[in-house]
Parts: structure tokens; C-alpha cells; sequence
């Protein structure tokens, strides 16, 4: 066997050739036909099966029909197993990340492949959590010659596998802070044309004979017109807080981390306002700050989920501040949503200073209520407790400097506290307020 | 990955290395004077051996247990003369069913399921071997057994120099594919 072949000598081999090589030996020295013939299976055995040696390892790969899939959605991705002109045992281990539920129907086996033969194996692929993830190597582990040969065949480099956010169902009400396009649904406090009544006024040039209000114009015995506000779209900048993963993460099945809960309520949201024709745009902050432009329309959406399958901790990187926030929350009428677990100052001082500058923001509270710090000592629970008094101070705190802080529960999450903020933005645009 | 695991599943191999064992333990048993009645103490001295070979059957460990095996059968021979031959010829077979158990044992990982073509073609192979070493032991064992004979001793050498040509032949041939 040539030191290039993939195909090595096994243990197998060495005490099939040592042994009855020892055996004749000593028979032939000391006379013993008792102890050849012992040697006789070995030298048959292994003669029968060095008849026909291998040289090229099995070839081995993997195909996946889509790289892109939805949390909980599966896919068969089939591994190709191939001999030369030499039967070979082989069995297939695939290796996945985490969050990719491999389960190889037939793929687990140990099969025999004759001379020339092909085999496909199908593997189904389920993806458990959002992000993305590796699929393989797969890796074979050959033998031939009864053993007496094996290799270790390192095929299929790992593929990646994009898996999007699930978005829960999500509807909000009707109100945003300020409606500040040209046209949509959401109605604004400028007159107009719209569905929406603002009250009547006195017939001016260019107002359509329409709206006329013809009651009020018939008992005060002047013109009025029937005022409406107009109906705009918006700006809505979700902003994911990935300075920490608080709690445990167990799929799209299991429970939710601080982290899952902001992916899935961001797609959930975006799905929501981009179906509403707003424009929609994603902040990433925590160690490193990633943006995702304000666009409006379908493919924002594709766009958005893709964006979201990236967010991840990462370790070390810039420092979160609201400085380096300002090119992602432009403009400064867009309404703010922040899905943050509240457990890091720096994001309390960068909601309190948007909160400042009069921006219109909304702050999804997505600790899980089960989180718990590493490690339990003797003191851990009555720390804990104390630190939750403490979160509670900070959370009642931004409240009174104009951040709403709801939790996360789906649909109808945000109603209440978008009433709020179309209030208090609503209150700050009239005259006199400072801005 | 974590594999699936069924019940049956892993069957095939597990039993594979259960006979391991088994032919390990038979292996160092069958050498001693007495074999047919073990005590249970020597059964228990002998099993540990057996035990790592069946877990480990792509170590040295193999390669020990027959050394250990054939020295007890020498050992035993010079104590209580030669053996029968159907004797010799059953531990011969046993010799290479361990050898052979434990190569088949170290392609195939415990946690695969096995594919029953595979299991018959390696049982197929294995009792062709049997059988064509059957009728080649009782040759070798019909030689004189004469100690001391410069004849036999040299018709043996080249005896023995034949064979290791030939497996050495049969590696440095131009391989199959």
C-alpha cells in the first residue's frame, strides 16, 4: 500500500500476517505440525481477502434541495455513497449544529457497497431554532479486505443553512405616533382625504362640493365642509438589543431566550407593519451594530427574515451607545420598537435618552420569567429577588421619562402602549412644546 | 449528531462483540488441562481480557489475547504432550473466528444499524475460510511430528518462507481499482 493511498493497514492486518508467520516458525524449528495448522485459517483467511485490494477511498457527498428554511420546517438532504472496484463496508456519521435535528432514516447503518455500486441514503434535516447553522461534514469510515484495510473519508464540507425566524400571528392597532408619508392606512392628524372625521369647517376654495356638510351648513347659514384626516404610512425602526442571551434557548419547541423572543416578536413586527405598507427598517446592537435599511414592501419582508437569521451575541466588539444608534433610527418621526431582557444599563440610558429627545419609543421587555443566573449559592435567591426589585425600579423609571415597557405576549402586545405614544407625540407636536 | 436510536437498532453489533467475548473467553480456556470443566475462579481471572477485547476490538488488545492463547496451548503441550488433532483443529478455527470476530467488530462503529446483506456476506466469507482451512489443517496435521529432525525442520522453514512470499506477494501487488 503506497503512502499516499487513504487506505491503511489495520491492527487487523499486522497480527494476520505476525502471527501465523510467528506460528510456522516455531513449527517448522521444533517439528510441531500442530502448530501450523493453527496458522493455516490465518494464512487462508487473509489470502482470500488481499485478493483484491482497494486503492481510491468511497466517494462520499451530500446534496440539499434549499438552503433556506423556516423554523420547524423540514427538508431531505440525501448522501451519495460510491465504490471503485472494491467492496467495501462503510459507515456514515453526519455531524450538525445544534439547532439542525438530523435524522438519518437509513444514513446511521453500516451498509456494504459492491464493486462499482451507488447508494443514497436520505437524511432528514429539521430545523429547531432560527440562524444559521452548519450541516456536516460527513464523514465515512471504510473497510475492505475484511478488515484487514481501512480509511477515514472527511467529505462534505460543512453547508450552511439559513434558518428564518418564525413570526408569531401579530396585529396592533391602528395607531402610530406620526403617520408621515404620502399615502397608507394609518390615519394622521393632518387634514386630508380619508375615512377618518377631524370635525367640520368653513367652505374654502378647492374644497369638493361633496363634503359639504349640509346640516350644520342649512342651520348656521354658511358653507361648512366636513373635515378628514389623512391617511399615511409610517416609519418603524425595530431595534434588537444583542448585548446578552438571558435565559435558555430549547428550539422553536422548547422554552424561549431572552434573544428568541426578540427574533421571533422583530419578524412578527415587521410582517405586521410591512403588510401595513410602512416602511420597516432593523437595528442590531451589542457588541457589534448591524442596520438593516427602512424599505417598504414584500421583499423588505425576505430581506428582514434573512437579516434576523444572523443576529447573534457576540462576545467582543464596539461599545452600544446612542451615538453610534443614530444612523439606524433615523428618521426622527419613526416610531422606535426595542425588544430588550432590561438586564444591562446601557440599554436603559439609550431608551431614556431617545425617551429625551422626544422620539416616539416603544420597549418590549423579552426576559424570559424563568431566566435564572449561573450558579446557586446560598445567598442566590434572595439576590435574585432584590435584583428583580431593582429591574422593576428601572422598568417603572423609564415609564416616567415617556418609555412604555410592555412584555411580549403576541397579538395585542403593543395596543395599549401605542395609544400612549400617539398621545404623548401628539401632545409634543402641538405649538410650544419643546421638540 | 444525535442518532436514533430504536430498539434493535444497534442489535447486530452488540452481538457481534458479545461473540467476541465469547470467543476471546473460549480462546483462553480451551489451551488449559481440564478445559471442560472451568472452575469458576479461572473463568473470572479469564473474563476481564475478553471483556476489553469485545470493547475494543481495533486494539492491540487482540493481538495479546491470541499471543496469550497460543502460549497457553505451547506451554500446556510441553506438560501434557500433544493435543488431539480434532482438539488442534477446533482451537485453530476458534484462533481465527476471534481474529476474524474482531476485525468484523472494528468496521462496523456500536452505534449502526447493520445491514442484513452485509452480515450474510461476512458469515459467508468466514465459513468458506472454515472450510477450505479445515482440509488444510488436517494436511499440516498429518505431517510426522518428529522434534530434532533437520529434514523437517528445513522442508518446514521453506515451508513457512512460502507462505509469508506469497502474503507478501499478494501486498505489494498492483491493487484492484
Amino acid at each position: 500500500m503506497s503512502e499516499t493511498s487513504p487506505w491503511q493497514p489495520t491492527r487487523a492486518l499486522h497480527r494476520a500476517v505476525a502471527l501465523p508467520g510467528f506460528l510456522l516458525v516455531i513449527a517448522a524449528l521444533f517439528g510441531r505440525p500442530d502448530l501450523a495448522a493453527l496458522a493455516v485459517p490465518f494464512v487462508v483467511g487473509t489470502a482470500v481477502a488481499l485478493l483484491r485490494r482497494p486503492v481510491r477511498p468511497p466517494m462520499v457527498r451530500m446534496t440539499l434541495p434549499a438552503t433556506v428554511l423556516a423554523e420547524g420546517q423540514s427538508m431531505e438532504a440525501a448522501v451519495f455513497l460510491e465504490t471503485a472496484a472494491t467492496p467495501a463496508v462503510i459507515a456514515v456519521q453526519i455531524q450538525a449544529d445544534r439547532w439542525l435535528g438530523v435524522v438519518a432514516t437509513q444514513g446511521s447503518r453500516a451498509t456494504r457497497l459492491r464493486a462499482g455500486d451507488r447508494a443514497r441514503l436520505p437524511v432528514t434535516v429539521t430545523a429547531l431554532r432560527w440562524g444559521q447553522h452548519a450541516l456536516g461534514p460527513v464523514s465515512a469510515r471504510a473497510a475492505a479486505c475484511d478488515g484487514l484495510f481501512g480509511c477515514r473519508v472527511q467529505v462534505a464540507l460543512p453547508q450552511g443553512v439559513t434558518v428564518l425566524p418564525a413570526g408569531e400571528p401579530f396585529t396592533a392597532v391602528d395607531a402610530v405616533p406620526r403617520a408621515a408619508g404620502t399615502v397608507g392606512i394609518h390615519r394622521s392628524w393632518r387634514p386630508g382625504e380619508g375615512g377618518e372625521m377631524a370635525g367640520v369647517r368653513r367652505f374654502s376654495s378647492g374644497d369638493r362640493l361633496r363634503r359639504i356638510d349640509w346640516r350644520v351648513t342649512l342651520r348656521s347659514g354658511e358653507m361648512f365642509v366636513t373635515d378628514t384626516r389623512s391617511e399615511r404610512d409610517t416609519d418603524v425602526v425595530i431595534v434588537l438589543d444583542a448585548l446578552h442571551e438571558a435565559g435558555d434557548s430549547g428550539g422553536l419547541a422548547g422554552d424561549a431566550s431572552s434573544l428568541d423572543t426578540a427574533v421571533r416578536a422583530a419578524a412578527a413586527l415587521s410582517s405586521h407593519y410591512l403588510a401595513a405598507g410602512d416602511r420597516v427598517g432593523l437595528v442590531e446592537y451589542g457588541a457589534r451594530l448591524r442596520y438593516l435599511p427602512r424599505v417598504a414592501g414584500r421583499a423588505q419582508m425576505r430581506r428582514a427574515l434573512g437579516w434576523l437569521a444572523a443576529v447573534a451575541v457576540v462576545p467582543e466588539g464596539v461599545d452600544a451607545t446612542v451615538r453610534l444608534l443614530g444612523p439606524g433610527v433615523r428618521p426622527p418621526t419613526a416610531l422606535l420598537v426595542v425588544l430588550p431582557p432590561l438586564v444591562d444599563a446601557r440599554t436603559t440610558q439609550i431608551l431614556a435618552t431617545l425617551a429625551q429627545r422626544a422620539r416616539s419609543v416603544v420597549a418590549v421587555d423579552t426576559l424570559p420569567s424563568g431566566a435564572r443566573p449561573d450558579g446557586a449559592g446560598e445567598w442566590s435567591g434572595l439576590a435574585w429577588r432584590l435584583w428583580w426589585l431593582q429591574r422593576a425600579v428601572v422598568i417603572d423609571r423609564l415609564r416616567e421619562v415617556g418609555v412604555p415597557v410592555v412584555r411580549w405576549q403576541g397579538t395585542g402586545s403593543l395596543d395599549l402602549v401605542l395609544h400612549d405614544v400617539s398621545r404623548m407625540a401628539t401632545a409634543g407636536a402641538l405649538p410650544g412644546r419643546a421638540r | 449528531m444525535k442518532l436514533p436510536a430504536r430498539s434493535g437498532d444497534f442489535a447486530v453489533t452488540v452481538a457481534v462483540r458479545l461473540m467476541v467475548a465469547a470467543f476471546g473467553l473460549a480462546a483462553l480456556l480451551v489451551p488449559l488441562p481440564g478445559f471442560t470443566t472451568p472452575s469458576a475462579v479461572l473463568a473470572v481471572f479469564a473474563l476481564p481480557l475478553p471483556i476489553v477485547v469485545a470493547l475494543r476490538p481495533d486494539s492491540g488488545w487482540v493481538a495479546a489475547l491470541l499471543s496469550i492463547a497460543v502460549a497457553e496451548w505451547v506451554i500446556t503441550s510441553l506438560f501434557e504432550g500433544t493435543s488431539p488433532a480434532a482438539l488442534t483443529v477446533a482451537f485453530g478455527i476458534l484462533l481465527y473466528l476471534l481474529h476474524a470476530s474482531a476485525s468484523f467488530a472494528a468496521a462496523l462503529p456500536v452505534t449502526r444499524r447493520v445491514e442484513p446483506g452485509l452480515l450474510i456476506h461476512a458469515v459467508v466469507r468466514l465459513l468458506a475460510v472454515i472450510a477450505v482451512s479445515l482440509l488444510l489443517m488436517v494436511l499440516a496435521l498429518s505431517a510426522p511430528s518428529r522434534p530434532g529432525s533437520i529434514g523437517l525442520a528445513a522442508a518446514g522453514s521453506v515451508g513457512a518462507m512460502g507462505v509469508v512470499t506469497l502474503l507478501v506477494v499478494l501486498l505489494r501487488r498492483r491493487p484492484a481499482d
